[in-house]
């Protein structure tokens, strides 16, 4: 620019320009910096996201895949010589028409509820008590969540010896006070009971630990506010301790729901399913159909059926899980 | 009468409070004023039984009270964090302290009392609004709302107003002032903001290091700080401090190439036999009480201004004089530009005296 020719006015406007284009060059470069330097962001997410994406489509993506085809198709693995037999939804209306399959239903549901709810008001009552400082509590923290890292079968075995109706320890100790023998795994109504004692026996820790956790991230100057208040312990558990350890008392439920209509090792140990086929819940069934009678198809079908039901059980806890959620964050 | 003796309060390595002496009377509006880090919240959380005192005891009413539990003490405590109840409305946040099993209220006479505090304090179209779609300010008064609804024998307030915008600010103190005076209570509470502890106490007790270090009416405070540490504390903008050397009949700043100004020799004299042979002594003066001329007159230095500050109607000019900042208030039109230079003049009626070691003051005048 030469500052002799022209006049101060327009100097001052060409000034003026120059910032201008300078600006918006400026705001060029940031707009298109993405573009032009290194991986983007989500270039760089995928990447990382990759080996996982490769691992679920091999090791989940197929298998389920063919569970579904499977699913309409009469066929069984024992006899791979005759070709599977399309058959349209033959194995789904075979199976939900079936008697037998509704009372696996009910039964895994009864299993389940009692389970979940034996648990869960177990689990947040210990954790509660837990929640004090006190001498010796991580050593009965460490005792208490030790079931849970037992395996399954070896705790199926060794409670299906302790019910022993002859001479299990359980009854000997009921004999001691004067009690008569239980037979607890060979009556009907009596061993759905002792499944459920002996999972929530090994699971209840689980729902301790995660309400321990819940209990310990609420903000203890509520606590104090409501101390002040002059609160009853009940009302600072109803007002305080259970709204906001919600959500992760949700995803508990929710885990030991899903693992509930699943229990299967414990079963297989405990009671074998029986007696007859009382403690046989859904997965039990669907095991005994894929892997004891071979029907591969019907048992495929089983899958799926029981698959929609876990997903929309869940669908229903995530749901009320966002929901909590959005709220917690308007807090 | 709330009493603290002695107490004493160690966190680890920290000694929170130290040996802390407090009295508040029936009917006063209490405000323990000191930097963050003093002890105040510490004190106050004794005061209230969330914290026990590793020495010393609490009294009320010459009973002994320091290890009754926070719920039978029957003081109501304003949190600094607000500590709303999360999932509850503001309503039956408001209504919380009427329904304790201990002291139960029937429902209708808690709906009176809610709806007559949140009509005090404005808050009346909350009520069944829920706590986190509420504003800072809308907290802090559903807080106080929640201490007001009961009738405790005390109120206790950590930083009831410090975390709001400037406007919120002064609207809370004035109404805190109102519900003091038309419902007579007894308030003690804490803050680091002097300009809200001096508008709001009927005393104030400065607090340093875990120690109250002087107890007042806002004015006997100001007019008398017992130390450097109270004078710092309580002035917005606070006093301007000076080291100097006594002189024969004068006080020569140091390490300003013997700037000085006069004082009368009776002063001097008593100066002379406090200091006991030592000569250095660290004088004070209030900002509005520094003269600044833009001409010259007896004993005035001469001092160069770095800037001027606008404080709505005040405005303070910040001066250099022989090395040493000084802030002193304008009072009339003259406003000195920057760079230029004017002179300054330090009345000795309005000089406090200190000890340069301890930061005590040397005599009160």
């Amino acid at each position: 620019m030469n500052k002799d020719k022209v006049g101060k006015n327009t100097e001052a406007a060409n000034q003026k320009e120059d910032l201008v284009e300078k600006f918006t060059r400026v705001s060029d470069k940031f707009t298109t910096a993405k573009k032009t330097y290194g991986l983007s962001d989500r270039t760089f997410m995928f990447f990382f996201l990759l080996p996982s994406l490769f691992i679920l489509l091999f090791l989940v993506g197929y298998p389920f895949i063919t569970l579904i085809k499977s699913g309409f198709y009469n066929f069984s693995v024992l006899r791979a010589a005759t070709p599977p037999k399309f058959i349209g939804v033959e194995n789904f209306s075979f199976i939900l028409t079936d008697p037998f399959t509704w009372e696996r239903f009910i039964f895994t549901g009864k299993f389940v509820i009692l389970n979940v709810l034996v648990q869960f008001l177990l689990g947040i009552g210990i954790a509660y008590l837990l929640q004090k400082n006190f001498r010796g509590r991580s050593l009965v923290l460490t005792l208490i969540l030790m079931p849970m890292m037992l395996c399954p079968i070896v705790v199926g075995l060794f409670w299906k010896y302790m019910f022993n109706t002859e001479w299990g320890i359980v009854n000997y100790i009921l004999a001691l006070f004067g009690m008569g023998k239980v037979e607890w795994l060979a009556r009907e109504n009596v061993s759905v009971y002792s499944v459920i004692i002996v999972d929530t026996w090994m699971w209840t820790p689980f729902m301790i630990l995660l309400a321990l956790a819940a209990f310990t991230a609420i903000p203890k100057y509520l606590y104090e506010a409501a101390e002040i208040d002059r609160a009853s312990s009940w009302f600072k558990f109803r007002h305080i301790t259970l709204p906001l350890s919600a959500p992760v008392l949700i995803i508990a439920v929710l885990f030991r729901m899903i693992d509930s209509i699943k229990a299967f090792d414990l079963i297989y140990t405990l009671t074998g399913g029986g007696p007859g086929s009382a403690t046989q819940t859904l997965s039990f069934d669907l095991y005994k159909r894929a892997f004891q009678y071979f029907y591969t198809g019907e048992a495929s079908a089983y899958g799926v059926i029981l698959l929609l039901v876990i997903m929309s059980l869940s669908l229903i806890f995530i749901r009320y899980l966002n929901r909590l959620a959005a709220q917690n964050m308007r807090r | 009468m709330l009493e603290l003796r002695n107490i004493s309060k160690v966190f680890g390595d920290i000694v929170a409070v130290d040996g802390l002496n407090l009295e508040v009377q029936d009917g006063e509006f209490f405000v323990i004023l000191g930097p963050t880090g003093a002890g105040k919240t510490t004190t106050l959380r004794i005061v209230m039984g969330l914290e026990k005192p590793d020495a010393g005891e609490v009294y009320y009413d010459g009973q002994e009270i320091t290890h009754v539990a926070p719920p039978l003490r029957n003081f109501a405590f304003m949190f600094e964090s607000h500590n709303l109840y999360p999932v509850l409305n503001v309503y039956d946040n408001l209504a919380f302290p009427l329904r304790s099993p201990l002291f139960r209220v029937p429902e209708d006479e808690v709906r009176r009392r809610v709806e007559s505090v949140a009509k005090e304090l404005h808050i009346t179209h909350l009520l069944k609004r829920k706590v986190s779609h509420l504003s800072g300010g809308e907290q802090q008064r559903v807080a106080l709302g929640r201490a007001l609804v009961r009738k405790p024998r005390i109120y206790i307030l950590d930083e009831p107003i410090s975390s709001l915008d400037y406007k919120l600010r002064e609207e809370l103190q004035t109404e805190f002032k109102r519900i003091h005076e038309e419902y007579g209570i007894t308030i003690l509470s804490a803050t680091h903001d002097n300009i809200s502890a001096m508008a709001m106490a009927s005393r104030i007790g400065i607090m340093e290091h875990g120690r109250i270090i002087q107890v007042g009416s806002p004015r006997e405070v100001y007019i008398d700080p017992a130390n450097v540490s109270v004078a710092r504390i309580i002035g917005a903008p606070s006093m301007n401090f000076l080291e100097c050397n006594l002189g024969d009949d004068k006080l020569v700043i140091k390490d300003s190439h013997d700037f000085f100004f006069r004082v009368k020799l009776e002063t001097v004299r008593l100066l002379e036999e406090k200091l006991r042979g030592g000569d250095r002594i660290l004088v004070g003066i209030w900002p509005e009480n520094v003269l600044v001329s833009g001409s010259t007159g007896e004993a005035w230095m001469k001092a160069v201004v770095e800037n001027v500050e606008y404080h709505g109607a005040e405005k303070f000019v910040n001066l250099n004089l022989g090395g040493w900042p000084i802030k002193a208030l304008l009072t009339d039109d003259f406003v000195p530009k920057h760079g230029s230079e004017v002179f300054v003049s330090l009345p000795e009626e309005s000089l406090y005296f200190f000890y340069v070691d301890s930061g005590m003051r040397i005599y009160a005048n």
